[in-house]
């Protein structure tokens, strides 16, 4: 946003968090592309090109207009220890004690005795790591509370978190990370997972899909060839399983209003993440993740990320929510994770934490301007997978 | 010079003649050192005055880069932002955590550093190795320390590791999950770091003491506590004062450690009030209101010194 304010003009495109759209879109600082959008025709939501839906829409999309495209694909990804996983005795004592077959989980409560069956502290090995620090806490809560049929905000923006999707959905996360994992999940940063799951120190972890890739490499991993890799469990409702997959960051290219050559400077981003240049970025350098239909078919991303996860990241994807993506997003996300964070930590109780998130959020509306982040809201809701949307029509969650 | 043949004449016409040339000469003077001064006042304008004004005026505005208008067209709050401050319970609570800080580190590097002082004050051998390698940790980049520490106090770090070896596999703490003990490792990184600080002021203080009252209290049969508490101590007061002042405002403004050690969690239960204001400033884009806790948090910090320099300028 530094730019926004001394608008030097030095800056022809920015490559940020998709969910920064919003302040920068709102403050000038980036222009709308979607006239560049019908004249060069990035192939972003239609065509044999396009990108996973609903990519399409929230990398791209602030209040219905085009200010971005999408460079990354951060839908969450899930990795267990398949050895461990396919042992026998294994299954049998998971049966025995469940009187289920073990199977990857499919519903958030099998997850949860899925993940405390594993959960081994004598042996050195934890059940899960799932982000509860300061930054990311959010994401695990989000994934359970939106499969639930949650959403963040009413039609008028104000707070829905507060509800008992949204405190269930944290009670169950409470205890699973204050009883099956250990407490750097809690106190750590987020490259906490990039060193327990490939040491070997958990059984579950749940991060960004560069994870299944550090953990797969001999040199960086302990458990190279152990990986499993799996959808993300949901919540049946009326016998069909919704599942909600959090889009942490994204990152996303977006053109300033005060560069030299704005024209010139979207022609070179639709060319970066284009379908041939953009395969090979993302194959060969491994720092975005694919993100168009055509390439979790194709052979060199098939060499990138193995066989068996790319299908896995594409149905995650297909799963994907977006991050908060209004005016003051980083915000928004702030005060919940720090209320989160403290929850995990057992300084606050799961109702307790939702409401003062809640109520701060109440401020930063009010102080933004409720009536542009309504407008804003409404549309963001439409960026959410159609499944999702269907659950909250069903639930009777916004007008229709 | 003129004469007008009476001696008294004579004398008060030199005199005139000699203040006239001496009031040049001061004017003269005084124009060359103005001249002198010159370029360091412009440069104090245009680095801390300038950016003053605009930061006082930024408190008054309500402006957020977001809004999409240039920080002079944002329309005024006057006093909103100010208003806001005081119903802000995040606000006061970082305040509380920053006087925490002052005192817990401040008090211990003062104790230790003071202890450190008197017993350099002896010779011994190796005395210059060993106080270069006191001083080594103020040289070191706070983020360097901050992470040094976070790496020492992790759940799998060093410090648990001896735990575990001396006490058994159940003694690991869970340092940065605990409020207290995450506010606690900052403030022992913060007296490692600074301790030396204060050991160097106060170590060159003693030094220049004079030792005619400390020989003379020896003559009268003090002991060595009656000589450091009634001689010694009081001698040394303007210098303990502005080491603690110059300290105080340091570790009051504590950010690095905290940043990199607990990111002021868990919550917000190690944020201090630099990191509050940063996240409110730069993450949160509230630029307005950030300003006018900075100005609040000057004029607090402004008055605090003045009270607590007062001794030094009564003497």
């Amino acid at each position: 946003m530094n730019e926004a304010v001394v608008r030097t003009g030095d800056y022809d495109v920015f490559l940020t968090f998709c969910n920064w759209i919003g302040d920068m879109a709102e403050s000038g600082l980036i222009v709308d592309q979607t006239a560049w959008w019908e004249k060069y025709d990035p192939e972003v939501d239609h065509g044999p090109n396009r990108y996973v839906a609903p990519l399409d829409r929230f990398t791209t999309l602030y209040k219905g207009r085009r200010y971005a495209l999408g460079a990354d694909d951060d839908a969450f990804s899930l990795f267990y220890r398949k050895d461990i996983m396919d042992n026998p005795d294994e299954a049998k004592a998971f049966e025995d004690r469940y009187g289920r077959p073990l199977e990857l989980p499919k519903t958030w409560k099998e997850f949860d005795e899925w993940i405390a069956f594993f959960d081994r502290p004598d042996e050195g090995i934890r059940g899960a790591h799932m982000y509860a620090e300061r930054y990311f806490a959010y994401t695990a809560w989000a994934a359970r509370f939106i499969s639930k049929g949650g959403a963040y905000f009413d039609d008028n923006m104000d707070p829905l978190i507060v509800s008992d999707e949204g405190v269930t959905a944290l009670e169950e996360q409470i205890r699973l990370t204050q009883d099956h994992m250990w407490p750097d999940a809690v106190t750590g940063d987020w490259s906490v997972a990039y060193s327990r799951f490939p040491e070997g120190s958990v059984f579950f972890a749940w991060a960004w899909a560069s994870l299944g890739k550090w953990a797969q490499d001999p040199e960086t991993s302990k458990i190279a060839g152990k990986v499993g890799y799996m959808d993300a469990p949901g919540t049946m409702h009326d016998g069909e399983l919704v599942k909600a997959v959090p889009h942490v960051v994204g990152w996303s290219f977006s053109i300033s209003r005060y560069g030299k050559a704005p024209e010139a400077a979207y022609c070179f981003i639709q060319w970066f993440t284009g379908p041939a240049v953009g395969l090979d970025a993302i194959a060969r350098v491994g720092t975005l993740d694919a993100f168009r239909e055509p390439w979790f078919d194709d052979a060199k991303m098939k060499e990138a990320y193995g066989e068996e996860f790319l299908p896995v990241l594409h149905s995650l994807t297909q799963n994907a929510f977006p991050d908060i993506s209004l005016r003051g997003a980083a915000e928004y996300l702030d005060n919940l994770n720090l209320n989160l964070q403290q929850a995990f930590a057992g300084q606050k109780g799961a109702e307790r934490a939702l409401k003062d998130a809640a109520d701060s959020w109440q401020q930063i509306t009010d102080r933004i301007g409720r009536l542009g982040q309504i407008e804003a809201w409404r549309a963001e809701r439409q960026n959410y997978p159609q499944p999702i949307q269907d659950l909250w029509a069903k639930l009777g969650r916004f007008p229709s | 010079m003129a004469s007008s043949g009476h001696p008294l004449a004579d004398t008060s016409e030199g005199r005139a003649s000699f203040l006239s040339r001496l009031r040049r000469a001061v004017d003269e003077e005084r124009f060359f050192g103005t001249l002198l001064i010159t370029p360091m006042q412009l440069l104090l304008w245009f680095l801390l005055i300038i950016p003053t004004i605009i930061v006082i005026y930024l408190s008054l505005v309500a402006w957020e880069p977001r809004m999409g208008v240039d920080w002079w067209q944002a329309p005024f709050a006057f006093l909103r932002n100010y208003a806001q401050i005081f119903q802000d319970g995040r606000f006061w609570a970082a305040i509380g955590r920053s006087l925490g800080v002052v005192v817990a580190a401040g008090g211990l590097e003062f104790a230790v550093g003071l202890g450190l002082a008197l017993l350099f004050m002896r010779d011994f051998p190796g005395k210059r190795i060993v106080t270069s390698v006191i001083l080594y940790p103020m040289m070191l980049p706070w983020v360097v320390v901050g992470l040094a520490f976070y790496l020492l106090f992790l759940d799998r770090g060093p410090v648990n590791f001896v735990l575990t070896q001396w006490f058994g596999s159940g003694a690991t703490v869970e340092w940065f999950k605990n409020p207290l003990l995450a506010m606690g490792t900052i403030v022992l990184a913060d007296i490692w770091q600074w301790t030396p600080f204060l050991f160097l002021i106060l170590y060159s203080g003693l030094g220049a003491l004079p030792k005619d009252p400390v020989e003379a209290a020896m003559n009268l049969g003090a002991n060595r506590w009656q000589i450091f508490r009634h001689v010694t101590l009081p001698m040394l007061k303007p210098v303990i004062l502005i080491a603690l002042v110059i300290r105080a405002l340091e570790a009051f403004k504590i950010f690095d450690l905290v940043f990199v050690m607990t990111g002021g969690g868990p919550g917000t239960s190690t944020e201090t009030i630099s990191l509050y204001i940063y996240r409110v400033g730069f993450v949160f884009g509230q630029l307005s209101y950030a300003a006018a806790m900075a100005v609040l948090i000057l004029v607090m910090i402004t008055l605090v010194t003045r009270f607590a320099i007062q001794p030094i300028e009564e003497g």
